[in-house]
C-alpha cells in the first residue's frame, strides 16, 4: 500500500458516518452506489489495482446524477440535495490521489453530516451530527498530521469541538432568525398525517392507526380532568351529503365572553402541513402566531411545517350566548337524501320543543339500538346516515357525530361538528399531556338558547369508556391497531413505556429550548441586552467602530512586527515550513526534532528525482538560519525556490 | 567531513579498526579542549586510541596505571632532596605531559582522584607553595570499567562533570575483528605511523573553534533541550550550565571538524548523547540512560 493510500480507509470511514442518518431516507440505490464504489476503493488500495480512468469516471457521475434526477422527479427539495451530495459522496473517493481530493472528500462529508439537519432537528440527530463532526475533525487531522498517537488526535478533535462552543452559543442567540424553516427548505421526513379540511366517514379512524404524536401541552397548574380534555381543532358546518366541510372562516377577535376557571397551558405542536392550531375548548384568545375564527377554532397565519410552541388559556366551562355570528350554514341540509333521518328527528321535533329533549332522544336511539363502535365500520351505501343508523350500526366516533348533527339540525336545532383529539397521555416524568393521532376524535356542538354552543358528544352514549379512559379500552383485542398492542410485550411493556416516556421528556425540553428558539425570543432577548427592534443602529456603530479601532492596532502591532530584526529570520522559517508541509502532503513529513539537512537526506533518498533541487533548497535554509545569514538575495532566492518546486504525487 | 581531518580519522582507523565514530568524538573532545572519559571492558583499545591519537596530533604522551595505594606525588610530581646540591628539586610527575592516558581512575582513592581533576579544571598544579603550570595543550584521557565494582571508587558527579564526554568503544565489528586476527591493526604499525599534526597546529585548531557561529535559532533548541531536562519528570536533575557550556563547545568542534564555520541542530543532536550521558541521572531509579533511550527523549523536543 502506498503512504497516500493509508488515509483512503479513514475517510471513507468519515463518509460512512456521516450517511448512517440517511440510509432510510436515501433511494435504495444511492447507497448500494455508495458502499459498491467505496468497496471497489478499498480493494483498489489493498491490492493496488488501476485507479479508474476519467473516461470511466465521467461516465459514472453522469449516471448517479441522471438517477437523482430521475428519482426526484423533477421536483428539488431536501432529499434531491441529499441524494446529490450522497452520489458525490460514492464518487469522489474514485479520485482521491492528491492531498486536495482527500481534503475535499472530508469537506464532503461535512456537507452530508450537517443536512442531517433536513431531516430532522431532533435531540438525538444533533447528538449524532456532534459525534459524527468529531470523527471527522479526528480523520481531517491525521490526513494532515500522520505521525503520532490516534488518542492524541481524537483529544485534539474534542478539543476543537469544545472550543467551537462558545461561538456556536453566541450564534445560537445572536445570529438572525429566519421565519420558517431554516434552510427554506421543508423538514421532510415526517408524512402529513393529521386532519384534512373535509370529513367523511373513516378519515379519523384512519388517523387512530398511527401513533404519531400530534402535540403535547404543558399546563400551568394540575391538569383538569379527564373528561375535559377536548382539543379542538377545526369545525364543520357544511354537510352536501357525503362530507363534512369547513365552512366560511370569519375572524373573530375573542372567544367566549364568559367563562369560569381560565386553564393556563402552552402547546408544542408537531408540523402537519396545515393551519390550524389545537385548543382545549375553549380558548380565549388567539396566539400570537394564529387567528380565531367563528368558530373559535384557531388558525396559524402560516402553514405550520415546523415545530411550533404557543401559550394559550381557555375557559373549560363556558357560555357563548352573546354571540351570533354564526347565523349561517349551521342550519342547512341538502335538499334530498337519507328520508329516514329526517323522518325519525322531525317525530322527535314534533313531540316536543324542548331541544334538551331531542338531544336526550338521539343520544338513548344510540343507547338503545345497540350501536357498536368499532375502528372497522362496514362499508355504507348511498344515503350513508340512513344506512348507518338504521341498517350498520357500527361505527367510530366521526359517524356517530355525523349522524348525530345531521339529525339535530333535521329537528331543526342548529348544530355542527367539531374535529380535534380527545384526551392524551399523561408523561409523569415532565407532567404534561402527550396527545397522539390515535387521540384523534369528533363529536358535536349544538346551539341552545342562553347557552350558546354546547358540546355533545355522541360517542359517549355508545362508549362511554373511550373518554374515561382512552381508546384502548374500548376496542376488542383484534381491533387494536399494532403500535397499542403493547400487552403483548408482558414484564417488559412497562419498562418499555417507562423509557419512552422519558425520552420524551427530554426530546420536549430539547424542543422547548433550543428548535422553538424563534425570532420572537431572539427579538426579546436582544431588547433585554439594549438591542431593541428598529433601534439597532446605535448597537450597529458601536459594533462598527469597535471593529475598526481593533483592526487599526491590529495593523499597528503587525507593522512592529514586521520591522523587528527577527521578521526576516521568521520569514525564512515560514517559507521553510511552507517547503515542509509540501513534501508532508505526498507523505513525506518532517518530524518535528528533524533537522534540515538530516530532513533533505530522507527526502533524497525517498524521491531521487528532486534531490537536487531539495539540497539546494536546503543549503540556503541552512545559511539563512544557521550560517552567517547569505547573501542579500538569498532570501528572495529561498522564497522563489520554495514556491517553484513542484512535487508530483 | 574536512579532508585533512578526514585522513587523521582514517590513519587513527587503520589501527583501531572499525571504529571511526569514536575517533571523531575523541578528537572532537580534544578540539573542544575537553577531557575524555573512555568507559569500556579491558582489552578492547582504550590504551591504544589514546596512544594513537597523542602520536597522530604530534602530541607527548604519558600513561598513569591507576591503583588504590598511589598517592597525588605520583601524578602531579614530588621533591626530592639531592645531597649533591644540599637541596629540594622538583622531580615532575605524569601530568606533565600534552595527553595523560589515566588508566583505570576508578582504582585510585578519592585525594588522588580530586588531585588530578584539579589539574584538570585549572591546567596548572600546586605543589609545595608553588603553581606550575601544565603544558599546553593538555588532555586527560581517562578509563574505567564500568562492570568492575570491588574495590574501586567510583567518580562522583561532580567530577564526572569535568569530563566533556564520555565515549564507549564496545566490540569491534565482524569484519573489523577478522582484520584484526589477521594481524592489520597491530602495534607494529604504530612505531612507523606519522604524525598528522604538531601541537601548534593543535591549538591553533582549538583557537578556531571558539569562533564558529553559533545562530540564535540553535542557541534556543539548545535551551529548549536543556529546559526539556529541567521540566521533565524523566530526570532526576537537569542539566547545569556548566553542561550547556560543554554541550555548546562540543557542537562548535564537531561542526569544524565538517568543515562548516556554523553549527547546525543535527551537529547537536549528534554529540547530545555522548555529552550528556554521564550528567543525567534517571528519576526512578538514579539510573543512567542509555544512549538510545536519550535519543528517544530527544524526539520530544522539536527544532524551533
Amino acid at each position: 500500500m502506498k503512504t497516500s493510500d493509508r488515509y483512503v480507509p479513514p475517510i471513507l470511514m468519515t463518509l460512512f458516518v456521516a450517511m448512517v442518518p440517511f440510509v432510510f431516507r436515501l433511494p435504495f440505490w444511492i447507497i448500494l452506489w455508495c458502499l459498491f464504489l467505496w468497496g471497489y476503493i478499498l480493494l483498489t488500495v489493498k491490492y493496488a489495482w488501476p485507479w479508474p480512468k476519467k473516461q470511466i469516471r465521467l461516465l459514472l457521475t453522469l449516471c448517479g446524477f441522471a438517477g437523482v434526477l430521475l428519482d426526484a422527479g423533477y421536483v428539488f427539495g431536501g432529499d434531491a440535495y441529499v441524494g446529490v451530495l450522497s452520489v458525490m459522496a460514492g464518487l469522489k473517493p474514485l479520485e482521491m490521489r492528491s492531498h486536495r481530493d482527500r481534503m475535499i472528500t472530508v469537506f464532503i462529508a461535512y456537507f452530508i453530516i450537517i443536512t442531517g439537519l433536513f431531516e430532522s432537528e431532533s435531540l438525538a440527530i444533533t447528538i449524532y451530527m456532534f459525534l459524527s463532526v468529531f470523527v471527522t475533525t479526528a480523520v481531517l487531522i491525521h490526513i494532515n498530521h500522520p505521525g503520532g498517537q490516534l488518542k492524541a488526535k481524537l483529544r485534539l478533535s474534542a478539543l476543537i469541538i469544545m472550543q467551537a462552543i462558545p461561538l456556536m452559543i453566541v450564534l445560537f442567540f445572536l445570529f438572525p432568525r429566519i421565519h420558517g424553516s431554516l434552510w427554506g427548505i421543508p423538514i421532510q421526513g415526517s408524512g402529513k398525517t393529521g386532519f384534512t379540511d373535509s370529513l367523511s366517514p373513516g378519515n379519523i379512524s384512519d388517523l387512530v392507526r398511527s401513533h404519531k404524536t400530534a402535540f403535547r401541552a404543558e399546563f400551568e397548574e394540575s391538569i383538569p380532568e379527564r373528561y375535559l380534555l377536548y382539543w379542538r381543532g377545526i369545525v364543520f358546518e357544511y354537510f352536501d351529503g357525503m362530507r363534512w366541510h369547513q365552512g366560511k372562516k370569519i375572524p373573530t377577535a375573542a372567544g367566549p365572553e364568559h367563562g369560569k376557571g381560565p386553564v393556563g397551558y402552552s402547546i408544542t405542536l408537531e408540523p402537519h402541513h396545515q393551519k390550524w392550531l389545537f385548543a382545549l375548548d375553549m380558548p380565549l384568545s388567539p396566539p400570537p402566531i394564529g387567528r380565531m375564527l367563528h368558530d373559535y377554532t384557531l388558525v396559524s397565519i402560516r402553514k405550520v411545517r415546523q415545530k411550533i410552541r404557543y401559550q394559550l388559556k381557555s375557559y373549560t366551562s363556558y357560555n357563548t350566548a352573546s354571540d351570533t355570528t354564526w347565523k349561517h350554514q349551521v342550519m342547512e341540509l341538502p335538499d334530498r337524501g337519507n328520508p329516514k333521518a329526517r323522518e325519525l328527528a322531525q317525530k322527535w321535533a314534533d313531540d316536543t320543543d324542548n331541544a334538551w329533549q331531542i338531544i336526550d332522544s338521539a343520544l338513548t336511539f344510540f343507547r338503545k339500538n345497540k350501536f357498536i363502535y368499532t375502528l372497522r365500520p362496514p362499508l355504507l351505501r348511498k344515503d350513508s346516515i340512513d344506512d348507518f343508523l338504521f341498517r350498520t350500526q357500527k361505527g367510530y366516533c366521526e359517524h356517530y357525530a355525523s349522524a348525530f348533527v345531521f339529525l339535530m339540525r333535521a329537528a331543526n336545532i342548529p348544530s355542527r361538528i367539531v374535529g380535534g383529539y380527545l384526551g392524551g397521555q399523561v408523561n409523569p416524568y415532565g407532567n404534561y399531556l402527550i396527545v397522539r393521532q390515535s387521540d384523534a376524535h369528533a363529536w358535536a356542538e349544538v346551539w341552545l338558547d342562553k347557552k350558546g354552543w354546547v358540546r355533545v358528544d355522541p360517542t359517549s352514549a355508545v362508549a362511554p369508556e373511550r373518554i374515561e379512559s382512552g381508546i384502548e379500552e374500548v376496542l376488542s383485542l383484534e381491533e387494536i391497531p399494532d403500535f397499542l398492542s403493547l400487552k403483548q410485550l408482558g414484564p417488559f411493556a412497562e419498562y418499555w413505556k417507562k423509557i419512552q416516556l422519558g425520552w420524551d421528556v427530554v426530546n420536549t425540553q430539547w424542543d422547548i429550548w433550543f428548535v422553538g428558539y424563534s425570532s420572537d425570543q431572539q427579538k426579546t432577548l436582544l431588547s433585554k441586552i439594549g438591542i431593541k427592534n428598529g433601534h439597532w443602529k446605535g448597537p450597529v456603530k458601536w459594533i462598527l467602530l469597535s471593529v475598526g479601532m481593533i483592526s487599526v492596532f491590529v495593523f499597528l502591532f503587525s507593522i512592529r512586527i514586521l520591522k523587528k530584526p527577527s521578521a526576516k529570520k521568521d520569514l525564512v522559517q515560514q517559507f521553510y515550513n511552507e517547503f515542509c508541509e509540501k513534501f508532508a502532503r505526498v507523505g513525506i513529513p518532517r518530524r518535528p526534532d528533524q533537522g534540515p539537512s538530516d530532513y533533505a537526506k530522507m527526502i533524497g533518498t525517498l524521491r531521487q528525482d528532486l534531490k537536487a533541487s531539495v539540497n539546494e533548497i536546503t543549503e540556503l535554509y541552512i545559511s539563512l538560519r544557521y550560517g552567517h545569514g547569505g547573501e542579500p538575495d538569498d532570501l528572495k532566492r529561498f522564497k522563489s525556490l520554495v514556491k517553484k518546486i513542484r512535487i508530483e504525487n | 567531513m574536512n579532508p585533512k581531518f578526514l585522513s587523521i580519522v582514517e590513519q587513527i582507523s587503520s589501527v583501531i579498526l572499525g571504529k571511526e565514530e569514536q575517533i571523531k568524538l575523541a578528537l572532537t573532545c580534544l578540539f573542544a579542549k575537553g577531557h575524555l572519559l573512555i568507559e569500556d571492558i579491558p582489552g578492547i583499545g582504550k590504551t591504544t586510541l589514546a596512544k594513537v591519537l597523542s602520536k597522530c596530533l604530534g602530541l607527548d604522551f604519558r600513561r598513569v596505571q591507576f591503583t588504590s595505594d598511589m598517592l597525588p606525588g605520583d601524578i602531579l610530581g614530588i621533591s626530592v632532596f639531592e645531597q649533591k646540591s644540599s637541596s629540594f628539586v622538583f622531580h615532575p610527575g605524569p601530568v606533565f605531559t600534552q595527553v595523560l592516558l589515566a588508566d583505570e581512575i576508578n582504582r585510585a582513592t578519592p585525594k588522588t582522584q580530586s588531585a588530578l581533576l584539579e589539574a584538570m579544571e585549572e591546567q596548572q598544579v600546586t605543589i609545595e607553595d608553588k603553581t606550575r603550570r601544565l603544558k599546553s595543550p593538555f588532555f586527560v584521557i581517562a578509563t574505567q570499567n564500568p562492570f568492575e565494582h570491588s574495590g574501586t571508587f567510583p567518580l562522583p558527579e561532580s567530577q564526572l562533570d569535568r569530563f566533556l564526554m564520555r565515549i564507549e568503544l564496545g566490540y569491534p565489528g565482524r569484519e573489523a575483528e577478522k582484520e584484526l586476527l589477521k594481524g592489520g591493526g597491530s602495534q607494529n604499525f604504530f612505531s612507523d605511523m606519522d604524525s598528522c599534526l604538531i601541537a601548534d597546529d593543535v591549538l591553533t585548531i582549538q583557537e578556531k573553534i571558539t569562533r564558529i557561529h553559533i545562530s540564535d535559532a540553535l542557541l534556543e533548541y539548545l535551551q529548549d533541550i536543556l529546559d526539556f531536562t529541567r521540566t521533565s519528570s524523566y530526570f532526576y536533575t537537569g542539566l547545569s550550565p556548566r553542561a550547556g557550556l560543554a554541550l555548546l563547545r562540543a557542537v562548535r568542534s564537531w561542526a569544524f571538524l565538517h568543515g562548516r564555520d556554523y553549527a547546525l541542530p543535527e551537529d547537536l543532536q549528534k554529540i547530545l548523547p555522548w555529552v550528556v550521558g554521564h550528567r543525567l541521572r534517571a528519576k526512578e531509579d538514579f539510573g543512567e540512560f542509555s544512549r538510545d533511550r536519550l535519543n528517544a527523549l530527544l524526539t520530544e523536543v522539536p527544532i524551533p
